[in-house]
C-alpha cells in the first residue's frame, strides 16, 4: 500500500472507530471484536507508517529484529516507547538556546522532516510558533524533573486531539443532563491561552462556551514556567519570571476572587456553568467560597469538572469522595454533574469516571497493561503499569507506556458501559522512588 | 522446592507448594527467641486479603504484622532468567517490645560489659569468625535460603558471605580500635580499655581563677573512650552492612541493638545464632539484640528513638529513612551513612595509554556490589572528542562484557523495566552499547551527550558515559552525595585533589581502586568508631 493509500484507509477506519465509540457511549449494545479488529487495522497501519516516516521508531524496529510485517502482540512487546521519548533532548540546548538542535531532536519522533530554524529564535515560545508555521502543533508539559516534553502533532492528529473526546463524551454527559449545545457559562482555573498539557482542555470547554472566564487572562508563557523551575540565570530570566509571577502568582487570591464573582453573577442570571480546573485549585475554589459566606448555588445543569491529580500539591490532597462533597455542598451541584478526567499530552483522548467509579477507555485506545519489567500482561483484571496504542497518533509513536500505575478491569460496569475501565486511584509506578544506601538523591544532575 | 544440601537445622524451612517459609530467630539480648509456630495457609491467607482490601498486586503486599508474629515475604527468582518465579520466600518472626532490646541498667553495663578487657573482645571475635567462616554451616544455609529471593547475584552473594569471617577478625578490630581512637600519640584500646592519664599541663579556668579563694595547683587529668548503647538502623544495598554494623558495636564494647534491612534479614539471624552458640554467655552476646521491625512503625520508634534507651543511632540508608529518624531522634546522638554514590574522570592521557586496561580498571570501580554500594561510580566523564569518549564507551563495555562471564548478572524485572525505560524514553537518543545472551540483560553503558538525571540510574551494571572538554569542568557536578572520584592518570590526581574534597567528596581514588580500605579507614568523612564512642574526661 503506497503512503497516500495508506492515510486514505487510516481515515476511514478512524471514521468507523469514532461512529463505533459514540454507538458504545450511548450504552448500546457493540460488538467488543469488532472494535478490536478496527483498532488493530489502524495500529498496523500506523505502525508501517512510522517505521516509513518516524527515525527513531524506525531504529526501535531494526533493534528488535522486527520488520514492517509485524502484529499486535509484538508491537506490545517490542515496540512500545515510555512518554519520556518526549523529552529525550539534550536539556543544555534549552540553556544554549539551540533550536536548531532541537527541532532536529523533534524531527526524530516526528513523521515529516522539519527544516531547522534560520535565525536564532530567543525562547522556547518563539520555538513553538516557528514549529506552528511548519504545520507541528506542540503540546507541551511540564512533570516533576522540570523537564519539558514535547509532542508534535501534525493537522490531521491535531484535530483527533481536539474532536475525538467531544465525539463520545457529549453523549456520556449528556446521561448525567448536561446538554453541549446548551449555552452556558466557562470558568477556567488555568490560562486562557497556550499549550500546556492539561491547561488545553480548559481551552477547549472555553470554545464551546457562550462565554469563558479563565483563572489567568493570559497565555502561558513556557519558558516562565521553565525558569520557575530551575532558577533564573540572568537579568533578562529574572525579569521574565517577575512578570510572570506579577500576573499569576502575586495575583493568585485576586484571581480567585474575581472568578468567585464572575461565578455569582453568571449563577444570578440563572446560566448553567461548567467549572474545570485540577483537584487542588477546585479545592482552593471551594475554600474561598465557603470562606466568603457567599452562597454560590449553581443553576441547574451546571457541572463541575476536574483532573490532572494532585502532583505537586500532593500534601493538600483530600479524598476524592470528601472533594466531591465539598463540591456539592459549596456549589449545590448534584454527585452525577462533578466530574473527574484522565488523560495525557500523548493521548488524543480523554476517561472519565463514572458513577460506578471507574474510568471508562473508550474504544478509541488499546490499553496495554505492563509488568515492572514492562512487558505485556493478559487477562481481564489486571494490576499494573499503564500503557496505550492509539490508532489516533499518525505524527508520532504512538505506542506509549505511562508512569502511572493502575488496576484495570474489563466487564460489564453497573453504570452501564461495557469494556476496559481503570478502577480505584491511579498511583505513580515503582521504580522513580530513590533508593537505598547506595541510592541517589532525587533530581541531581550528572 | 528447597533441596536442601546445607544443614536444614539452622534456620528451619517448610515448603508449601511454591512458597517457602522460614523461621527468623531474633537476638534479644543474649537470648534467641523463634517465632511461634505460624500456620503457612493462615500466613499465605492474610497477605491475600492484604493485598485484596488494600487493592495492592500480590508482590506489593510484602510485610504483615499479625497476632504473635510478622512476616516479610519476598517474591522468588528464577536466576536463570533473571525472572520472578512462582511462589513467595515468607520470612517469620517474633515479635517484640522495646523496653526488651532497650539498656537502662547502667550499672550492669559499666561492671560488666564496659570494663571487658580488650582480650575479651578478642577471644568473642575469634570465636564467631571462625563460625561464620565459607565453610561454616552458617554461610552454606544463609547462601541457600538467600538464593531463592535476593537481588544480588549469585557471586556477590557467596562473596558477601565470605568476607563475614574477615569482617570478623579479631586482629583486625583491635587494630581499627588502636587507629580510629588513638589521641595524644597513644593507641585506642588504652582508652576503650579505661582512664587514660593525659600527662598535659592542664589548667583550672579562668572563673576559678577569678573566685575570692583561688587555689593554685593543676590535678592529673583523665581520659575515657567510653562504649555507647547503640542502635544501627542498616541497609541492604550489600548483605554485609548489618555485620559491619555489629563489627563496630562489638570493636566497641558497646551495648547494640541491630536492626536488619528488608532484603538481607538473614545474615542478621544466622549472626545472631552463632552468638548463642558459639559464645552463649559472654557479655557482648547479652547486651546484643538482632531485630527487625517494618520502618515507620510509631509504636517501637516513638519509645526507641526517645532518649531513654541509646546514647548513639546510626543509619544506612535512604534519605527518607535518615530524615525521619533525625526528625524524631533530637536527643540522640545521629550518626548517618547517606545515600552516596561514585565517579570515574578519565583524563585524555587515557587514549595514548591502553585504554583497554583503563577501561577493565574503571570498570572494576563501577561492578562493586554490583554497583549498588556507595562507593560504586556510575558516571564516567571522558576528557576528549565525541568521538574518543564514544570509543572508551565501546572499550568500557568490553569490560563489562568480561564482568558478566565472570560473576552473572542478575537483572530484576523492576531494574530491567527500568532500563527500558531508559532506552525507549529519556536516553533513546543516546548511543547504547548493551551486552546480553538470550535476551537476557547483563551490563550497559550508555553514552549521553547532554546532563543525566541520577535518579533515573538503575544501579545494576549500567554506566553512564558524558564528555567534557576538561576535566575541571566535572567539578561542578560534585557535591556531598558523591562519596568517590576515581581518577586516571594517577599524574593528575594532585592538581585536582583539593578542589573535589573541598566539594564534599571522601576519597579520591586512582581508578580500580575506589574499594580500597584499611582497618580503622575514614568513612564519609568520619572516624566512625571515635564517633560511636563517648570520650570521658576526670
Amino acid at each position: 500500500m503506497n503512503p497516500d493509500a495508506k492515510m486514505s484507509r487510516l481515515r476511514e477506519v478512524h471514521d468507523q472507530l469514532r461512529e463505533f465509540t459514540q454507538v458504545w457511549a450511548r450504552k448500546e449494545a457493540v460488538d467488543p471484536d469488532a472494535g478490536r479488529r478496527l483498532r488493530e487495522e489502524v495500529i498496523l497501519l500506523n505502525h508501517r507508517r512510522y517505521f516509513e516516516c518516524i527515525p527513531i521508531y524506525r531504529r526501535w524496529v531494526e533493534e528488535s529484529g522486527q520488520g514492517e510485517d509485524v502484529g499486535l502482540e509484538t508491537i506490545k512487546t517490542d515496540l512500545m516507547s515510555t512518554d519520556d521519548v518526549f523529552k529525550s533532548y539534550n536539556p543544555e540546548w534549552m540553556d544554549l538556546k539551540d533550536f536548531g538542535a532541537m527541532t532536529r531532536w523533534l524531527g526524530e519522533i516526528y513523521h515529516e522532516r522539519l527544516e531547522a530554524p534560520h535565525d536564532g529564535l530567543g525562547t522556547v515560545g518563539d520555538w513553538v510558533a516557528y514549529l506552528e508555521t511548519c504545520g507541528v502543533q506542540v503540546l507541551f508539559s511540564s512533570g516533576t524533573s522540570g523537564l519539558f516534553s514535547f509532542v508534535p502533532r501534525d493537522e490531521y492528529t491535531w484535530n483527533s486531539l481536539m474532536n475525538n473526546s467531544f465525539n463520545y463524551l457529549s453523549f456520556m454527559l449528556l446521561e448525567k443532563g448536561f446538554v453541549m449545545g446548551q449555552e452556558f457559562s466557562a470558568f477556567v482555573l488555568g490560562f486562557r491561552g497556550g499549550r500546556l498539557g492539561i491547561q488545553l482542555v480548559g481551552q477547549l470547554i472555553g470554545n464551546f462556551a457562550a462565554e469563558s472566564h479563565f483563572l489567568y487572562e493570559t497565555e502561558i508563557i513556557p519558558d516562565a514556567i521553565r525558569i520557575l523551575r530551575r532558577g533564573p540565570k540572568d537579568e533578562q530570566e529574572m525579569k521574565l519570571l517577575l512578570r510572570f509571577k506579577d500576573l499569576t502568582v502575586d495575583r493568585e487570591e485576586e484571581n480567585y476572587r474575581r472568578l468567585m464573582d464572575a461565578m455569582a453573577g453568571t449563577a444570578a442570571t440563572g446560566r448553567s456553568v461548567v467549572l474545570f480546573g485540577a483537584p487542588f485549585q477546585v479545592k482552593k475554589m471551594c475554600e474561598l467560597v465557603l470562606a466568603s459566606g457567599r452562597k454560590v448555588s449553581l443553576p441547574p445543569q451546571s457541572m463541575i469538572v476536574f483532573g490532572g491529580g494532585w502532583k505537586s500539591f500532593e500534601g493538600e490532597k483530600i479524598e476524592r469522595d470528601v472533594l466531591v462533597r465539598m463540591i456539592g455542598n459549596t456549589f449545590g451541584v448534584p454527585k452525577d454533574l462533578i466530574m473527574e478526567g484522565y488523560s495525557m499530552s500523548e493521548m488524543n483522548g480523554a476517561f472519565l469516571r463514572c458513577t460506578g467509579d471507574r474510568y471508562h477507555l473508550p474504544p478509541l485506545i488499546e490499553p496495554v497493561i505492563l509488568d515492572e519489567s514492562l512487558s505485556p500482561m493478559a487477562g481481564r483484571d489486571l494490576r499494573g503499569i499503564f500503557g496505550f496504542l492509539d490508532p489516533f497518533a499518525v505524527s508520532y509513536p504512538g505506542f506509549i507506556i505511562s508512569g502511572d500505575l493502575v488496576h484495570l478491569v474489563d466487564e460489564a460496569c453497573p453504570c452501564g458501559l461495557s469494556g476496559p475501565a481503570l478502577v480505584g486511584e491511579v498511583t505513580r509506578a515503582p521504580g522513580r522512588e530513590v533508593k537505598g544506601c547506595g541510592g541517589v538523591m532525587a533530581t541531581v544532575r550528572a | 522446592m528447597l533441596m536442601s544440601t546445607a544443614n536444614p537445622g539452622i534456620l528451619p524451612a517448610q515448603t508449601d507448594g511454591n512458597d517457602v517459609f522460614v523461621e527468623l530467630p531474633f537476638m534479644i539480648r543474649g537470648t534467641l527467641r523463634y517465632p511461634p509456630h505460624a500456620q503457612v495457609d493462615a500466613v499465605r491467607a492474610a497477605f491475600d486479603r492484604e493485598a485484596r482490601e488494600k487493592g495492592l498486586s500480590p508482590r506489593q503486599a510484602a510485610y504483615l504484622k499479625l497476632a504473635d508474629v510478622q512476616v516479610l515475604r519476598e517474591p522468588m527468582i528464577d536466576r536463570a532468567r533473571s525472572a520472578y518465579r512462582d511462589g513467595f520466600l515468607y520470612q517469620i518472626m517474633p515479635l517484640f517490645r522495646p523496653e526488651e532490646i532497650g539498656e537502662t541498667d547502667f550499672a550492669a553495663l559499666a561492671d560488666e560489659l564496659y570494663s571487658l578487657p580488650m582480650e575479651g573482645i578478642s577471644s568473642f571475635l575469634a570465636a564467631l569468625s571462625g563460625a561464620v567462616s565459607i565453610e561454616s554451616e552458617y554461610a552454606a544455609r544463609g547462601l541457600e535460603l538467600s538464593l531463592l529471593s535476593s537481588e544480588m547475584p549469585e557471586g556477590f552473594l557467596k562473596a558477601a558471605y565470605g568476607t563475614f569471617s574477615a569482617l570478623l577478625n579479631p586482629e583486625t578490630a583491635i587494630r581499627m580500635v588502636d587507629d580510629e581512637l588513638s589521641f595524644l600519640n597513644r593507641p585506642g584500646s588504652e582508652y576503650l580499655s579505661g582512664w587514660v592519664r593525659t600527662g598535659r599541663p592542664s589548667v583550672t579556668g579562668l572563673s576559678t581563677a577569678m573566685g575570692p579563694a583561688p587555689f593554685a595547683g593543676g590535678t592529673d587529668t583523665w581520659v575515657r573512650a567510653m562504649p555507647t548503647r547503640q542502635l544501627h538502623i542498616t541497609a541492604g544495598n550489600s548483605p554485609a552492612v548489618p555485620i559491619v554494623s555489629a563489627l563496630r558495636a562489638f570493636a566497641t564494647k558497646s551495648a547494640s541493638v541491630i536492626k536488619s534491612p528488608s532484603g538481607a534479614l538473614i545474615p542478621g539471624a544466622l549472626l545472631g545464632l552463632a552468638m548463642a552458640r558459639h559464645v552463649p554467655d559472654h557479655p557482648l552476646t547479652r547486651h546484643t539484640s538482632i531485630v527487625y521491625w517494618q520502618g515507620g512503625d510509631a509504636g517501637l520508634e516513638d519509645v526507641l528513638f526517645s532518649p531513654l534507651f541509646f546514647d548513639r543511632i546510626v543509619v544506612w540508608g535512604a534519605p527518607d529513612a535518615v530524615a525521619s529518624v533525625r526528625a524524631r531522634a533530637l536527643y540522640n546522638r545521629v550518626i548517618t551513612f547517606n545515600p552516596r554514590y561514585g565517579v570515574t574522570w578519565i583524563g585524555r592521557e587515557a587514549f595514548s595509554d591502553p585504554l583497554e586496561e583503563v577501561a577493565a580498571r574503571a570498570a572494576g570501580d563501577s561492578m562493586i556490589w554490583n554497583q549498588k554500594a556507595c562507593i560504586a561510580s556510575l558516571v564516567h566523564y571522558v576528557e576528549g572528542s565525541e568521538a574518543q569518549a564514544l570509543e572508551y564507551a565501546r572499550v568500557l563495555s568490553l569490560a563489562l562484557r568480561e564482568w558478566d562471564r565472570q560473576v552473572t548478572n542478575l537483572v530484576p524485572p523492576l531494574l530491567a523495566g527500568q532500563i527500558r525505560r531508559l532506552r525507549r524514553g529519556t536516553l533513546s537518543q543516546a548511543r547504547w552499547f548493551v551486552n546480553g545472551e538470550d535476551g537476557r540483560l547483563g551490563s550497559a553503558v550508555v553514552y549521553v551527550p547532554g546532563e543525566f538525571n541520577l535518579l533515573d540510574h538503575p544501579m545494576c551494571r549500567l554506566v553512564v558515559v558524558r564528555r567534557v572538554d576538561v576535566l575541571e569542568r566535572c567539578l561542578g557536578y560534585l557535591h556531598a552525595g558523591v562519596s568517590t572520584v576515581g581518577i586516571h592518570p594517577l599524574s593528575r590526581i594532585p592538581g585536582l585533589r583539593d578542589r573535589i574534597a573541598a566539594r564534599g567528596v571522601s576519597n579520591i581514588m586512582p581508578i580500580g581502586q575506589h574499594e580500597r580500605m584499611y582497618p580503622g579507614m575514614p568513612h564519609d568523612g568520619m572516624r566512625v568508631l571515635g564517633d560511636l564512642v563517648d570520650w570521658k574526661n576526670a
